[in-house]
């Protein structure tokens, strides 16, 4: 069962994003402006920015197509699993290293300053630390901005293994997917890098929370069923008042809450807490300490893990909510979005053309023996001494008949007759009605009508008919199927017939 | 009569093979309309419906020729009726006469109430038919305008046509549809207003629909060039070897992997590039000197097409010294122009000795033995140059290709590189971009490819 897009960015929605993107890269452009522009029209007005758009579009995407292997769900899946490990990792390593700096034999009381050199300065280091690089990432971005990166690296690391194992799992996807998930995470995550460095900031809190309850948890417990007496000593120092110092900093946060005595210990009890091997069997103060210890794990290890979680968690809200999708990457399906649906095409034609499956007889060429005729229009753009010559087979000696319309060729028995016929253009239905009109007339007198193409006139000279109208001429005929209707044309070839 | 489409309807009407496909091709880009010498393909209307966010807002007819006027004609004369009459009179007349098919049919938007554009070669002479059709258009009345087609370029007969054109038709216009390009296009679908102008605001929302969709077409085209810009950019090849006898096969392989993925590139590209100009069907063929014909990595390509030596070498040379500026200022002024001057020096060196190198290998020692042959990424200055000269080439042969030609004709091989001709700052700019995509990381990547695409849109512009 997949689960719908909701109505906020998420870090697996981004994943899902570029899959979809990336799987759109193979497909056709026309039917995804199709596609992505419905989604938009059907948005509201109000939600027409790349960020609403842009989700509406993964939401339809996720419920028409959904994916086999979905990016997405497989982040949320390793970043539970993980979740979950460190928890307990955290957790136990937290309970072990108090146990070990709370350890007593009844001999020597727990040293106050180991415990604090554990469990509380190394976590207030890295708490400075990490402020330290926060700081300097907000004021010089540009020169810091590496920071992220191996946090980033271990996201990308993580889902590629969980990505791995599904892909290797038997009925998993094919092996093709390994390069398209190789490209797929670094992409997203050279987009989106932050937040993913941010989603591993959280997750090594959860490690420091875990580590600090696990910690706390053993702590109390050792308190609740055990008698430990609790000491200090240094060979740093001897000075009570110097101890006295520094306690009362480190309790600064809770000082004026639980005060001297009770939230840290007082001048007088540090005084009567020191450790002095051999020079005493018991401390009077021994319990003085552990309120104070208890406080330092709260306050230096789970309360800022707790803070910075949180903050992680709303910075990465703040993150996703300003997600703008303006960058290259994204221009291109904005764009599918708003273009325009233009069609211009024809509709098809179910028609064919027309078609003969009968030939006009062909004959070879031959010397014209009769006189030829020829359209008194077609002589009005035609020189006749042109014609005469132009004519290839024809003679000087020969004539030219005059004639107004198809209809007057007379012909006479036995005898061929040779037609002039403009043949620069394809013939009409009109024309050839009255050359197969007379080349019927001719049948009757048996003779054949031989038909003399023109190519077209110019005011400069004639050009050549070409080759391919001589050829429309000839198919144009072949409809008629009228047997003794032969064609010759004037081109540079030689005869078309 | 049937019933008038409420939309603007428009019949292209004329004598066969005058190029009414032709027209309509171009004007819709269509290149399924079946194009031929032979007349007669069209024996039926063909309807081409502009269609707007699902609604038809103007609709073009594709009609068979006039096969009988001068016989039409003459019957027409005797009836002594002229308009919508006259009309409805052939049609009962010739619905079913044998020949009469063709003229039949070209009558049907008409009954529709289509406005026509008549449509001649006037590359011909002026023949009596023609004069017979104009005169049949005239009495059945219709809007009507004349498209003069110039199917050669022959223009002695333009004067007969013109003189014949006033006398049956207030708008002409000259369309030459195999060389018609956009801009042509809509000046003609402008024209189309002038028929009739209650149609004007439905024209206007075609034309303005043609507008918006071209202009996104060239945007989507420099989205999908700086892709594959980057793409080859960015690219390396690698392959390894343990014998030294084995290095120059695996540095062969190595190239020629290299090489074939970015031709493969570009041929993808190519046919994006197609599809977005809509020539999908018609398998359009380059024309026979174009530099495109040849071989991405040849040395004719890398000669014809990207930058002069001089042209390349100043271009780097300030691409060099204003990556050097940048470093000057992070050191506060401290380094007084020197690693400007450095930069400059060095691009300019590089590009000069460097400029006409195709491909370069690198060897890297494996820890645990042997070699590995790295091919790319390409630092040669002339190399986005190349591959953006080849592929704007391509976009201008695809975008100004009109739909009704058929052949591969260009019109002007003589000097095919377009960034040769481009400002140099572009020239610049275009391989400052180039440079910084090959080096940077994910985060920076973004910014420069969105550099670059506006430098790219810049060009086509320019």
């Amino acid at each position: 069962m997949k689960k719908p897009v909701g109505p906020r960015w998420t870090l697996s929605h981004l994943l899902q994003f570029e899959q979809y993107l990336k799987l759109d890269e193979q497909t056709d452009s026309a039917a995804q402006a199709q596609r992505d522009r419905s989604v938009f029209q059907r948005l509201p007005a109000n939600q027409h920015t790349r960020p609403r758009a842009y989700l509406a579009w993964l939401a339809q995407r996720v419920n028409q197509s959904p994916l086999a292997v979905d990016a997405g769900a497989l982040f949320n899946r390793a970043y539970g699993g993980t979740l979950w490990m460190l928890l307990l990792i955290g957790f136990f390593m937290g309970a072990a290293m108090s146990y070990g700096a709370l350890y007593y034999d009844g001999t020597v009381p727990v040293n106050v300053a180991i415990f604090l050199a554990l469990l509380v300065l190394p976590q207030l280091l890295m708490l400075v630390l990490l402020v330290l690089s926060v700081l300097l990432s907000l004021l010089a971005g540009r020169w810091f901005s590496a920071w992220y990166r191996p946090a980033a690296k271990l996201m990308q690391t993580l889902l590629a293994a969980s990505w791995r194992r599904l892909v290797a799992r038997p009925g998993g996807a094919q092996q093709d997917q390994q390069q398209l998930q190789q490209e797929l995470l670094q992409q997203t995550l050279g987009l989106h890098g932050p937040l993913f460095a941010n989603r591993a900031l959280r997750l090594f809190q959860v490690v420091g929370v875990a580590f600090n309850l696990g910690a706390l948890a053993c702590f109390v417990l050792l308190l609740a069923v055990t008698d430990r007496a609790f000491g200090w000593q240094s060979s740093l120092t001897d000075s009570p008042a110097l101890v006295e110092q520094i306690v009362s900093g480190l309790a600064w946060p809770w000082r004026e809450w639980l005060g001297a005595g009770v939230g840290y210990p007082s001048l007088a009890q540090i005084e009567q807490s020191r450790i002095v091997l051999a020079a005493q069997s018991s401390i009077p103060q021994a319990a003085a300490w552990w309120p104070f210890l208890l406080l330092c794990v709260v306050f230096y290890g789970l309360l800022p893990r707790i803070a910075v979680y949180l903050f992680a968690a709303l910075r990465e809200h703040w993150l996703l909510s300003r997600l703008s999708f303006d960058t290259f990457h994204y221009q291109e399906l904005w764009r599918r979005m708003q273009s325009i649906q233009l069609h211009s095409f024809g509709h098809a034609s179910p028609h064919t053309a027309e078609a003969s499956t009968v030939h006009t007889p062909i004959t070879a060429q031959q010397t014209i023996s009769a006189n030829a005729y020829v359209l008194q229009d077609t002589l009005a753009r035609y020189r006749q001494a042109d014609l005469i010559h132009w004519l290839p087979f024809a003679s000087s000696e020969q004539q030219l008949l005059i004639i107004d319309a198809f209809s007057d060729i007379a012909p006479a028995a036995g005898k061929p007759i040779y037609v002039v016929v403009e043949g620069w253009q394809p013939p009409i239905e009109e024309v050839l009605l009255a050359l197969v009109d007379a080349a019927k007339r001719a049948a009757e007198q048996h003779s054949d009508l031989h038909i003399l193409l023109l190519g077209k006139p110019g005011k400069v000279g004639n050009k050549p008919i070409s080759p391919r109208m001589a050829e429309v001429w000839r198919k144009k005929l072949d409809l008629h199927q009228q047997a003794n209707i032969l064609v010759h044309a004037d081109s540079a070839q030689g005869s078309e017939s | 009569m049937q019933a008038t489409p409420s939309h603007p309807l428009i019949a292209v009407i004329g004598h066969p093979n005058e190029g009414k496909s032709s027209v309509l091709s171009t004007l819709t880009e269509d290149d399924t309309v079946v194009v031929n010498d032979y007349p007669g393909e069209t024996t039926h209307c063909q309807y081409f419906p502009v269609v707007i966010g699902g609604e038809t807002i103007l609709e073009l007819v594709d009609t068979p020729g006039f096969q009988n006027p001068q016989n039409i004609l003459q019957w027409m004369q005797q009836q002594g009726s002229t308009d919508d009459a006259l009309l409805a009179a052939f049609l009962a007349e010739f619905a079913n006469q044998a020949g009469y098919e063709h003229d039949c049919e070209l009558m049907q938007p008409l009954v529709k109430g289509a406005a026509l554009i008549y449509v001649v070669d006037c590359s011909r002479p002026l023949l009596p038919v023609d004069e017979a059709e104009m005169e049949i258009l005239r009495l059945i009345n219709k809007p009507r305008m004349a498209i003069i087609n110039f199917k050669d370029d022959d223009r002695d007969y333009f004067e007969d046509w013109t003189q014949a054109f006033r006398r049956h038709f207030n708008v002409i216009r000259e369309f030459n549809a195999h060389k018609a390009r956009f801009q042509e296009r809509i000046a003609l679908l402008e024209t189309l207003k002038a028929i009739q102008q209650s149609w004007e605001p439905a024209i206007n929302r075609a034309i303005d629909a043609f507008n918006d969709d071209w202009q996104n077409r060239r945007e989507d085209a420099v989205l999908a060039i700086t892709e594959y810009l980057t793409y080859a950019l960015r690219l390396s090849v690698g392959r390894t070897f343990s014998d030294e006898s084995k290095r120059r096969e695996a540095e062969a392989k190595a190239v020629a992997d290299y090489q074939q993925k970015i031709a493969q590139y570009e041929q993808k590209l190519f046919k994006r590039i197609r599809h977005l100009y809509h020539h999908t069907v018609f398998d359009l063929e380059l024309a026979d000197h174009s530099v495109l014909r040849e071989d991405l990595f040849s040395e004719t390509t890398w000669d014809v097409l990207g930058l002069t030596k001089k042209q390349l070498t100043i271009a780097a040379t300030g691409m060099g010294a204003g990556l050097g500026v940048t470093l000057d200022m992070a050191t506060g002024g401290l380094s007084h122009g020197l690693f400007a001057a450095a930069g400059a020096l060095f691009a300019g060196g590089s590009a000069y000795f460097k400029g006409a190198e195709l491909t370069r290998v690198k060897l890297k020692a494996l820890p645990l033995g042997g070699t590995k042959i790295v091919v790319g990424p390409n630092q040669n200055p002339q190399f986005p140059v190349v591959l953006l000269d080849r592929a704007l080439l391509y976009l201008n042969e695809i975008a100004n290709h009109a739909h009704g030609n058929r052949s591969g004709d260009s019109p002007d091989l003589t000097d095919q590189s377009v960034l040769r001709h481009v400002d140099s700052s572009l020239q610049k700019q275009l391989l400052k971009y180039a440079h910084k995509i090959t080096k940077s990381g994910y985060g920076e990547l973004e910014e420069n490819q969105q550099k670059l695409n506006q430098v790219i849109a810049s060009v086509i512009g320019s």
